[in-house]
């Protein structure tokens, strides 16, 4: 009974999430109808207009620029940019985590002794050092975002598909005559991606805050592009006069935050197919 | 006609603790139509016997000895090979059906898959055929779409056996089909294992500790210890008249016959007793026995025995 409750909670969050990211998507596909202000347009007569004045509602920043179509704007980037950044990472590390275990050997010994390499390093400072050496710009951030993460899904990838190697059921398969391909594609990846999917989902959190916090250092997007932890960044010079400049993109990101980590936790439970049923009943 | 004839067959691993001899110098054969139960303790090397068969072993693995399928040495067959024979030829109902059964696949979407593969149907024959099977296997209809985790021990194994005669094979391998199930479950699932087999005369291996399954399904019986097969004969001449006093231990530790168990345990398959291997157990062995294995002594034309004094106890 305990048990159902949780799920049946974990359930009901995860169900708020999926409204909360399907607001947030249509929101920055749809930008142009829904914002009636240009985010880039500069109207210095109209500076830091608080909430709801003039039909700002957000209210303006230090150029006179709306603050909501900023956010809906810069939403664009922070979202869009972390989905790519993740779907790449999910990809590079699936292939090469479940290449490397399936081989095994001496690939497996190499791939693996890269990833430790790699791990060894904090990446805070690898990010920092790349885009140091490169120049802040998003391609740059989105490259660094690539070189550390896809080593997550890589190891978790190749630890799933070494256990499923030994399951009687992959040996069953063989004796019924299914080649490698075939038990790779039919038995051993749908057996890896709910796993991954979730993985995946809670790291587009993390990845908004990546993006959001080298943006607010001046390492990812440059001003005058509208990204959430840039504009953070230009409000940060009026916290105390005029909080809602920070107060509005800091909601942006902890409500996406929020929401893409609920949202894993609710996948986590589907993904276990022990619970699958719990959950319909 | 000969289905399958083993010459000395040897199956040995190399472990870190030494060489494992699992299956060491096996004889036997099955032919068209019949029934081989192989009967032992945990550890006598049967799971590896049917596995060799489908040469599903790990890489560590060293065979040598005959093996021959109708015409063919399995021994050295490639794997690719054996992918063809696989499923389609030979084929195999593994045990423990929890894990041998994918759990993102509803057991319908299993057999699809086979039929797909080895019999080219195309997808909607594939799914008729896969219920007709699973329905003649005794699988209720409105569970067919279900997963393994979601059905009963009993319905698995039916699953399984469903999987196992998918693709009209000739012989089939059956691991211990009535493991981890209850008695009454148990019967259900020989009388079905004995239906099905009689009505596609399929020849078949069968693997299983449990005397009651070897009793109902084998026309032949395998006594197998320590790798090698102590007694071979028919399900009459095994059971009505014993020889090696390993068989007579067992059917002497069969609760009907009084529960007297084997005394000691079964030897590690890496240090394996010199002589006779059964005679550190053996009651009525003697320094001949601790010292030279005997050799097959041939009763009839169907029952060999691996012991000295046979018929003369």
């Amino acid at each position: 009974m305990k048990k159902n409750d949780i799920i049946q909670n974990s359930n009901s969050l995860m169900k708020i999430s999926i409204i909360i990211i399907t607001i947030m998507v249509c929101g920055v596909i749809f930008a142009p109808l829904i914002c009636k202000f240009d985010p880039y347009t500069v109207d210095l007569t109209k500076r830091l207009l608080s909430p709801g004045t003039d039909g700002h509602v957000f209210g303006t920043d230090g150029f006179g620029r709306d603050l909501f179509a900023r956010i809906i704007y810069g939403g664009r980037v922070s979202i869009g940019l972390s989905v790519c950044v993740v779907m790449v990472n999910a990809v590079l590390g699936l292939i090469i985590g479940s290449t490397a275990a399936y081989v095994g050997g001496a690939t497996d010994e190499i791939v693996m002794r890269i990833v430790d390499v790699l791990m060894s390093f904090p990446s805070i400072i690898l990010t920092l050092f790349i885009i140091g050496v490169l120049g802040p710009s998003i391609n740059n951030m989105f490259f660094a975002l690539i070189v550390l993460g896809w080593i997550g899904y890589a190891r978790m990838a190749r630890s799933l598909v070494l256990s499923l190697k030994e399951q009687s059921f992959i040996t069953a398969a063989r004796g019924i005559g299914c080649n490698d391909a075939r038990i790779i594609f039919l038995h051993v990846i749908p057996n890896v991606m709910p796993m991954i999917i979730t993985f995946a989902a809670l790291h587009i959190g993390s990845t908004i805050l990546a993006i959001s916090s080298l943006s607010f250092l001046g390492l990812g997007v440059q001003p005058p592009t509208a990204e959430w932890g840039a504009t953070l960044s230009e409000a940060k010079q009026y916290l105390s006069l005029y909080p809602h400049m920070i107060i509005f993109p800091g909601i942006a990101i902890a409500l996406s935050m929020f929401s893409f980590n609920m949202l894993g936790d609710g996948l986590r439970d589907f993904a276990d197919p022990h619970l699958k049923k719990t959950i319909k009943t | 006609m000969r289905l399958i004839e083993s010459q000395d067959l040897k199956v040995h691993f190399d472990s870190p603790a030494g060489r494992v001899k699992a299956v060491d110098g096996v004889n036997f054969h099955i032919d068209e139509g019949e029934k081989l139960v192989f009967i032992g303790e945990t550890g006598s090397g049967k799971t590896v016997l049917g596995m060799t068969i489908m040469k599903l072993l790990p890489t560590n693995v060293f065979y040598s000895g005959q093996l021959i399928y109708k015409d063919k040495e399995l021994i050295t067959a490639s794997e690719k090979e054996m992918q063809e024979i696989r499923g389609k030829n030979i084929a195999i109902i593994m045990q423990n059906p929890l894990s041998s059964l994918n759990p993102c696949l509803s057991i319908k979407e299993h057999l699809v898959q086979v039929l797909i593969k080895h019999k080219q149907m195309n997808k909607k024959e594939a799914q008729a055929e896969a219920e007709r099977i699973l329905i003649r296997t005794g699988i209720p209809e409105n569970l067919l779409n279900y997963y393994t985790h979601q059905l009963s021990g009993g319905l698995r194994q039916r699953a399984m056996i469903a999987l196992g005669i998918a693709c009209d094979s000739e012989i089939l391998i059956a691991d211990e089909p009535t493991k981890g199930l209850d008695v009454t479950v148990q019967m259900q699932i020989v009388n079905l294992i004995k239906r099905i087999t009689d009505e596609t005369k399929k020849a078949m291996f069968i693997i299983t500790h449990d005397l009651g399954v070897a009793a109902a399904l084998g026309d032949r019986i395998a006594i197998m210890y320590c790798g090698r097969i102590l007694e071979i004969g028919t399900a009459e001449e095994v059971f009505g008249s014993p020889e090696h006093p390993y068989t007579i231990g067992l059917i002497n530790a069969h609760p009907s016959r009084g529960l007297h168990p084997i005394e000691g345990f079964g030897a590690s398959l890496i240090d394996i007793p010199e002589g006779c291997v059964f005679s550190p157990r053996c009651q009525y062995a003697d320094e001949l026995c601790m010292r030279v294995e005997p050799p097959d002594k041939v009763l009839s034309e169907t029952h060999k025995v691996r012991c000295y004094y046979a018929s003369s106890k």
